[in-house]
């Protein structure tokens, strides 16, 4: 199948991207080439009853249900470029100063 | 500089022929002449000559306390910028990341450092390891030490790169699709992707999850397996890091090709493969004959799907994880006027191209209405390839044996305007990723002096089998 423009516009506004429209441009031809290729997957016709790889394969093992503290090395306060009474302090978003929520 | 093998340079630090400072600051004295110049190698982002000079003399003052000194004391190692520590940035080559520090070592780091090493540097990859050749780096491309005009391979070309012009022993890479073997052949190295779960991905940024290994490279079989042995192992901090006990590396290395079954799978020898690389396969297989081992042919008829398949996968698992890198939490931040618009903005301008292609081919897989066309059918195909290696092995083949790349290590910029021929170089790696099983490339000759290397793949868990029959053909090799 191929993509136009404006679905390439649509799926970069839902992965938070902005494309300028030489980006768009290049990345819709670029996708639409992959694609083609990716649709070879068709060819192998249906494909049910074959299970999906994936996590239910390999069973991940279980640790004993304890807390523990995970003491960092480097202490947060060293790391962050502003550390005030036990928080993080953060730039303050424009949106904030504008009353949004 | 020529390092010897690391269980010879270890002995000889532990017996006090040299020391770990000598050692550490001859390796930091090759890097700082390698990265200096017009043309730089470009191999690492960042190293500390001081700070590893200090790790050295605390391995020197431990070894004169009579302290006992663990498998890597003294050695020198490089370590990919996509692996955390806590004494470097980590950036994962991208401009998103640029001067980030993290507050915890990986687990194969820490390992690493409890074993003696000495973390000499961070390396350049391409940009959160999505490429092959190393172009894709925000911070410059990696060389070849073998053609300074050819790319080194990737997305691990930092690493392996470093360790092929002789500027450290041995080094960590990770591997999604290929990244640690198709550097190390391109870069005439040895490069291991150990089994899906055989070592910590705690402090790996996530690529692909279900994919992503942390690898070894080293200048022989021997010297890759013996940082794979150090890192392996459960670790309760990632939960798909299996609990199973970690075989004896060094024993398998002992042992010969005598009654090794090898099989060559008749779909990684395609027409479009370079014939001077067929040939230098035939000549290794030979070789492993003669040494006793049994070569038998097979097919793998998924193999053709691979490539699609992986393509469909990684950029899902990719878009999902790189979503965290949104202007807020981690590294660089654009200013814009509300919050969405800082995400957007910061993304924009903090990822580079193949990343932002990327994210918007898998999210575009993932996407309502094209889940199960794309996403589900991949994962169901990926569930094909990985039988047919089980039905292989089943069959009593102990190892598989494959070019590890179709082509010779390509000039800058050949392959740059073209995603779908750079994902080519994939071709023969990947499914060793889709399938979760052990692969190593090691050298089997050159080309015009360019190396080449071979491929061997083995069954979920095998490593040990995978070295043996790594070994024994570097044996034969060698032997000529």
């Amino acid at each position: 199948m191929a993509v136009t423009r404006e679905q390439v516009l649509q799926i970069a506004a839902l992965a938070r991207l902005e494309l300028s429209d030489s980006e768009l441009e290049r990345l819709t031809g670029q996708l639409n080439r992959i694609l083609e290729h990716v649709d070879e997957l068709a060819e192998l016709g249906s494909l049910e009853g074959v299970p999906e790889a994936g996590a239910a394969d390999r069973t991940a093992p279980l640790r004993d249900e304890e807390s523990k503290p995970d003491a960092l090395v480097v202490p947060p306060s060293e790391l962050a470029p502003d550390w005030r009474e036990g928080f993080f302090v953060v730039p303050r978003l424009a949106a904030l100063d504008a009353g949004e929520s | 500089m020529a390092f010897p093998g690391l269980a010879d340079l270890v002995a000889e630090i532990r017996s006090g022929k040299r020391t770990a400072a000598d050692t550490v600051a001859a390796s930091c004295r090759a890097i700082t002449e390698a990265e200096s110049g017009a043309t730089p190698l470009g191999a690492f982002l960042a190293f500390d000559p001081e700070r590893a000079a200090s790790d050295a003399a605390r391995i020197d003052a431990a070894l004169a306390a009579g302290h006992a000194a663990g498998p890597l004391a003294g050695v020198p190692v490089a370590v990919k910028d996509n692996i955390c520590t806590v004494d470097y940035p980590t950036t994962c080559g991208s401009r998103i990341l640029q001067g980030y520090r993290s507050p915890f070592d990986a687990t194969a780091v820490r390992r690493l450092r409890e074993a003696g090493a000495v973390i000499v540097g961070k390396t350049n990859l391409d940009e959160f390891a999505m490429g092959s050749s190393t172009e894709n780096s925000a911070f410059g491309p990696t060389r070849n030490p073998h053609d300074p005009t050819r790319v080194p391979g990737g997305s691990s070309g930092g690493s392996a790169a470093a360790v092929a012009a002789g500027l450290v022993p041995a080094a960590l890479g990770s591997d999604t699709g290929g990244s640690v073997r198709q550097p190390a052949a391109f870069c005439g190295v040895v490069g291991i992707k150990p089994t899906y779960g055989r070592v910590s991905r705690y402090g790996l940024v996530a690529f692909a999850s279900s994919l992503d290994q942390i690898g070894t490279f080293g200048r022989t079989v021997a010297d890759a397996a013996l940082l794979l042995q150090v890192i392996s192992g459960p670790d309760p901090r990632d939960s798909t890091c299996a609990d199973r006990p970690v075989p004896e590396l060094t024993v398998a290395l002992e042992m010969d090709a005598r009654g090794l079954v090898v099989g060559v799978p008749r779909e990684y020898f395609p027409p479009e493969l370079d014939p001077r690389i067929a040939e230098l396969c035939r000549a290794a297989l030979d070789r492993l004959a003669r040494a006793g081992a049994e070569i038998r042919e097979v097919s793998l008829g998924h193999t053709r799907y691979a490539i699609a398949t992986y393509y469909i996968i990684a950029p899902a698992e990719a878009s999902s994880n790189l979503a965290r890198f949104d202007g807020v939490r981690y590294g660089f931040r654009a200013e814009a006027d509300n919050t969405v618009a800082v995400y957007e903005r910061s993304r924009s301008l903090g990822f580079g191209e193949e990343v932002k292609r990327r994210i918007v081919l898998g999210t575009f897989a993932l996407s309502a209405g094209y889940h199960d066309r794309y996403y589900g059918r991949a994962q169901r195909v990926r569930t094909l390839i990985a039988r047919e290696f089980q039905e292989v092995f089943a069959s009593g083949v102990d190892v598989l044996f494959t070019p590890t790349t179709p082509t010779l290590p390509f000039r800058f910029g050949e392959r740059s305007d073209d995603p779908y021929a750079m994902y080519l170089a994939d071709v023969f790696t990947v499914t060793a990723n889709l399938a979760g099983i052990p692969a190593l490339s090691l050298p089997i000759g050159a080309v015009d002096g360019l190396p080449v290397g071979g491929q061997l793949l083995a069954d979920r868990w095998n490593e040990a089998g995978l070295v043996r029959a790594a070994a024994a053909l570097e044996q034969a090799l060698q032997e000529g």
